[in-house]
């Protein structure tokens, strides 16, 4: 992922300035270019590296073994359908977290006395690695698919808690003041203030635990599950297939970036604001 | 329309603070009355506590001894009789500028929809801002955006308009051009309105009257009526009347505290 990527993640300062430059030549894009530059010289390296035998590389695959590998999984319908489990495994996680973490996260900012409540137990529960809840969850939750996508919900649910509360709590109390002063009642105050002034908070926690989600769901299928990309690789390692163990981990790095970028599409299209016009 | 309605007292208002060991008061004893249809201007010293006095009058905070009446009943709590145009805008960036300026009349219900948007639309327009209502505040440069924020406030008739200076920080010309949008809105409809302002020039040129504070904890000095006529126009800045007015007010000023005039001169 291009920093260029990361820097207009959420719609706004688009580096794309209308300069001289791209005058005559629309189509392409030296950002872009760029990009693709990064991959190739990446590849390159690896490839000489692995060839010659190069200090650690000396026991990897090169480039090529990967990418017959991936030829190879490329024709096998259960590569597929593992990205099909993973990516379900991930966002039902995910928009568990969403769906618990952000009204909580809202109503903790808002009201001191509930916030004072909760806080410290969730402050206890929230440096626990989402790893460590995988023996106690294989033990409470009924299948291994629950406690896998239980395991994947934590790993979401506290940053988006978090980032919602520190989002509403950053809320200017002018905001606040007007909208009382203008007769709001409470429950206006809570839709039309609240809710909008925490949603850029919100919109980094979301961005942010869907990372954290993709790179928990790797250890979660290792220990818990059958199948997916996570589950896949493990397997590759067992038999002793290096170049598909390279497959696997590139497969989860390209889920876990369009991933992120679904996120941060939904979330700047929920923000028109932010955009500059 | 409810002619002669919106009389403010502040009568004997102090207000106090606590730290760890001391208490700080901010206002002492302070008494002045807003008259209805009146453009009351108060000038005194920066931080001497003309910001408090608008919290207090908002109902944003509590005095901590003495009343505040609106046409005889006390101000308990903020309310959209008593509106406050912030020194900082206080405009909710995640709304167009139109369903800001309709925020008021659509959270309390009154009206239907489409004429409370009409309405708004017609007030922009009459601040200077037709062509601007889908925009967010943010696209908006600095004297737009407290144009679009007296158009939230007025939208409502508050009985009490509270201007806690709100063209600090404007530059010369944009305050000059909001000075007057300001005039034309008070003069075509006069309602009670408290402005507060550190610049005397400013205070004299838009006032009916002139309420001159102390410094911390901050009261009432002097009152001085301001006799220009009105409409006003920016050539009375010149006029030996607005001279005299102007002079006698800077003379308290000096007379009443000499630290004052740094801050609160020209």
């Amino acid at each position: 992922m291009s920093a260029e990527a990361i820097e207009s993640s959420f719609g706004r300062r688009t580096s794309r300035a209308p300069g001289p430059r791209r005058i005559g030549r629309p189509s392409v894009n030296i950002h872009t270019l760029r990009g693709i530059a990064g991959i190739a010289a990446f590849v390159a390296v690896w490839q000489l590296g692995a060839t010659f035998h190069v200090w650690v590389l000396a026991k990897v695959p090169t480039p090529v073994d990967v990418a017959t590998a991936a030829w190879r999984l490329l024709h096998d319908p259960r590569y597929y359908i593992d990205w099909l489990i993973s990516f379900k495994r991930v966002f039902l996680g995910f928009i568990i977290a969403q769906l618990l973490g952000i009204p909580l996260g809202l109503f903790m900012g808002w009201k001191t006395a509930f916030r004072e409540l909760t806080f410290p137990v969730l402050e206890v529960l929230r440096p626990i690695p989402p790893l460590a809840w995988v023996p106690l969850s294989i033990l409470f939750w009924p299948t291994p698919e629950s406690s896998i996508i239980f395991v994947l919900f934590l790993g979401a649910f506290f940053t988006v808690l978090i980032n919602t509360v520190a989002g509403v709590r950053a809320i200017d109390e002018r905001y606040i003041r007007a909208a009382v002063s203008l007769g709001a009642t409470p429950a206006t105050v809570f839709r039309r203030i609240i809710l909008p002034g925490a949603l850029p908070s919100i919109g980094t926690g979301m961005a942010v635990g869907i990372g954290i989600t993709w790179e928990v769901l790797v250890a979660a299928e290792i220990i818990a599950g059958r199948n997916g990309l996570g589950y896949m690789t493990w397997e590759a390692y067992v038999a002793g297939a290096i170049p598909t163990i390279i497959v696997g981990m590139i497969s989860i790095g390209i889920a876990g970036y369009l991933s992120s970028m679904l996120v941060r599409a939904i979330v700047a299209r929920s923000m028109p604001w932010t955009r500059r016009a | 329309m409810s002619l002669r309605l919106g009389r403010l007292d502040v009568d004997e208002v102090s207000k106090s603070f606590d730290d760890s060991s001391r208490t700080t008061f901010v206002v002492d004893r302070c008494s002045f009355s807003l008259e209805p249809e009146k453009l009351t201007v108060m000038v005194g010293p920066s931080g001497c506590g003309k910001s408090t006095l608008i919290n207090l009058i908002a109902g944003y905070e509590r005095p901590t001894s003495g009343a505040i009446l609106l046409d005889g009943r006390p101000v308990s709590g903020p309310a959209e009789d008593r509106l406050v145009v912030f020194q900082e805008t206080a405009l909710f960036p995640w709304m167009s500028v139109l369903n800001n300026v309709a925020f008021g009349p659509l959270s309390r219900g009154t009206g239907d929809r489409t004429e409370v948007l009409e309405r708004a639309g017609s007030l922009l327009e009459k601040v200077g801002l037709r062509g601007f209502a889908d925009r967010y505040p943010s696209q908006l440069s600095g004297g737009m955006q407290r144009r679009v924020e007296l158009a939230r406030a007025i939208i409502n008739e508050p009985r009490v308009m509270l201007m806690d200076e709100p063209f600090r920080g404007l530059d010369a010309m944009t305050r000059e051009l909001m000075q007057e949008h300001y005039l034309r809105l008070f003069e075509n409809r006069p309602r009670t309105n408290l402005f507060v302002t550190s610049e005397l020039k400013e205070a004299v040129f838009l006032g009916d009257r002139l309420l001159m504070m102390t410094q911390k904890p901050t009261r009432v000095v002097r009152v001085i009526n301001i006799d220009l006529p009105r409409p006003r126009e920016f050539h009375m800045l010149t006029s030996p009347r607005f001279r005299a007015i102007y002079e006698d007010a800077l003379g308290m000023l000096y007379e009443n505290d000499e630290t004052s005039l740094s801050s609160g001169g020209l």
